[in-house]
């Protein structure tokens, strides 16, 4: 938004002069101040925004100290009290919601209002635990707030109550945590996340930031544990594919934060997965400790489903670009993930091998051809890494390694070289 | 904002609350309101102690029996839950009289509570077999000054291996509420 506000403010400055110069005329030049100053004004300000930050930092602190009054326990109080003063901040979130919601108040009160009758229903409910000494595990309360809060975050559009929901989500995880607990309460979340993704929402930075965290929570320990590395790989080709899209259109890294650990991942798992088949090991249901119990027919429509669904949004990414044989790895790499749940071949490392070499010379094919050093070291990196993950499970001698890892170096500093005083050349030309 | 929309998101809101409040105002109703008086069961607790960030301080117990020997040659719950039939024994405390995988296979006079982590182990030598699992009542909440005190004496009696008694009241529904734990001695 910066960026824009100050292009806005660049044109303003200019006019006068194109005026004076006698390019445009004088109602022209009137027409497009106002149209800018219009535009101007309807940009978030960064006081706007930094109020927000400081209002939503408020309420969380505010509602977290209501959390741990009550926390401590009452007991000297009778129930009917203690219900009673429970009650109270879900009482005083209605009050403020039903005032908000009415007066049309600003984006602050809609967030005070979602965040204090969040706060008020999980004291309430923390509070009949404590007296009956029931309400189970911390993710099984945890699951039922967040729950009832989710309508709110779309009732206020607060995203502060929606980042809040993100990091609590984690708390649903667990051991005992049934497996598709977390994928709902991250699945119900998503509309609202896919709806501020878009260029004009005010909250698309923070919501790109947001999405990644989401994705983890989504499918962190509980999904992991029925597919294995699948959903990491899925994820990973997503975010990927989203990034490039983002890097291609000019967007800094600073507001692209899926670019750069997409690809750190997407070489972590092609080093995993070409270096040991026990990456594909935790794939295989039928060695799985929890997968044993449950019956096949329903592993099998679950990781369909799953599949599908991954396929179908990963595709959307696709369809609003040009399928090149880049973008169509990470999906290449998803289905080969994914053929250890029928089968138990073991040439699936070596097929890791070929995409991993792959993708490196492609990106290296790519940075040259685009003049690009990002993509130039993005394959040199990927080529590298499968060199060194190979050189240390093969069998050759300490020296020859030595040697190669040597000659590997000067290799990567000897092409950056000649590849920047190229682009130098060129760009002198 | 139209009077239509603002409509629309005032109803949503009026569900929402409504769907928060649902869930307390049915646990107070049907514990401290009940259509059939509850049936008071005694459970043999051990301790061990820790805290929840989101309701405070709190015991957890061992709760017994956490067994259940069984004649099945291998696990029929697949998803590390049953429904735990109990009656009252001949020393006055609560017994597991059979594990049922769902509420529909419960008398509707007996009293039956949802149990988690069930997980079977086969006993080789006389070809038999016993489950394992948790009740659901192993929390017990405590004012944060008083925690500690309760702790260190729970300690102490479960070293003496000597219990405590945690009373829970059953209610036919399957909801439970803990009453009370008292420092009555068994062996």
């Amino acid at each position: 938004m910066a960026s824009k506000r100050q292009h806005i403010n660049w044109i303003l400055d200019e006019l006068p002069r194109l005026k004076g110069g006698g390019v445009i005329s004088e109602e022209s030049c009137a027409a497009l101040t106002d149209y800018y100053k219009n535009e101007l004004e309807a940009l978030p300000s960064p006081l706007r925004i930094f109020s927000l930050i400081l209002t939503v930092m408020g309420c969380v602190m505010a509602a977290a100290g209501i959390i741990l009054f009550l926390n401590y326990n009452w007991d000297m109080f009778s129930k009917e009290v203690r219900i009673g003063i429970a009650a109270v901040p879900l009482f005083a979130g209605a009050i403020l919601s039903f005032f908000t919601i009415a007066r049309e108040k600003s984006q602050l009160w809609r967030e005070g209002s979602a965040i204090l009758t969040a706060t008020g229903a999980a004291v309430l409910i923390a509070v009949l635990s404590q007296i009956y000494h029931s309400g189970g595990e911390l993710h099984e309360f945890m699951f039922l707030v967040l729950l009832l809060s989710l309508p709110l975050i779309y009732i206020f559009n607060s995203i502060g109550l929606a980042t809040l929901y993100v990091f609590l989500s984690f708390m649903v995880t667990g051991f005992q945590a049934p497996c598709w607990w977390n994928l709902l309460i991250c699945g119900l979340f998503l509309p609202f996340l896919l709806f501020h993704l878009r260029e004009k929402s005010k909250y698309v930075v923070w919501c790109r930031y947001l999405a990644p965290v989401a994705a983890i929570s989504g499918f962190c320990g509980t999904a992991s544990s029925y597919y294995g590395p699948l959903p990491a790989v899925i994820l990973c080709g997503i975010f990927l594919a989203a990034g490039t899209d983002l890097w291609k259109a000019g967007t800094p890294f600073g507001k692209n934060p899926w670019l750069i650990p997409a690809f750190i991942l997407n070489t972590v798992l092609l080093a995993w997965g070409s270096s040991t088949e026990s990456f594909f090991r935790i794939t295989d249901f039928r060695r799985s400790y929890f997968l044993r119990s449950a019956p096949p027919e329903m592993i099998i429509s679950c990781f369909w489903i799953f599949t599908g669904i991954a396929a179908v949004i990963y595709l959307f990414v696709f369809q609003r670009r040009r399928l090149s044989v880049a973008r169509a790895l990470p999906l290449l790499l998803i289905l080969i993930t994914a053929i250890p749940f029928l089968t138990r071949e073991p040439f699936m490392r070596i097929v890791y091998n070929v995409c991993f070499g792959l993708f490196g010379i492609i990106l290296l094919r790519n940075g040259y051809v685009r003049r690009s050093l990002l993509l130039f070291d993005a394959g040199a990196v990927t080529l590298g890494t499968l060199i060194v993950c190979r050189f240390f499970d093969t069998d050759i001698g300490v020296l020859w390694r030595a040697g190669a890892f040597v000659l590997l170096g000067v290799g990567f500093i000897v092409a950056n070289m000649i590849f920047l005083r190229k682009n130098g050349k060129e760009a002198a030309r | 904002m139209s009077t239509r929309k603002k409509i629309i998101l005032l109803a949503a809101y009026l569900l929402t609350l409504a769907a928060i409040l649902w869930h307390p105002v049915t646990t107070v109703r049907e514990i401290e309101f009940p259509a059939e008086a509850p049936t008071e069961l005694k459970f043999k607790v051990k301790v061990v102690d820790p805290y929840d960030p989101m309701r405070g301080r709190y015991v957890r117990l061992d709760v017994q029996p956490n067994r259940f020997q069984t004649s099945d040659k291998e696990d029929r719950f697949r998803e590390n839950r049953a429904w735990a039939v109990l009656e009252k024994g001949p020393d006055g405390f609560a017994r597991v009289v059979r594990l049922e995988p769902n509420r529909e296979k419960v008398g509707k006079t007996e009293i039956a509570v949802r149990v988690n982590r069930v997980y079977f182990s086969h006993h080789y030598k006389d070809k038999t077999g016993s489950y394992h699992f948790r009740f659901p009542f192993e929390r017990f909440y405590l004012n944060e000054l008083k925690a500690p005190e309760l702790e260190a004496e729970l300690r102490n009696r479960s070293r003496a291996k000597q219990y405590m008694v945690l009373h829970v009241n059953f209610f036919r529904n399957g909801r439970f509420a803990v009453t009370g734990l008292s420092r009555a001695q068994s062996k």
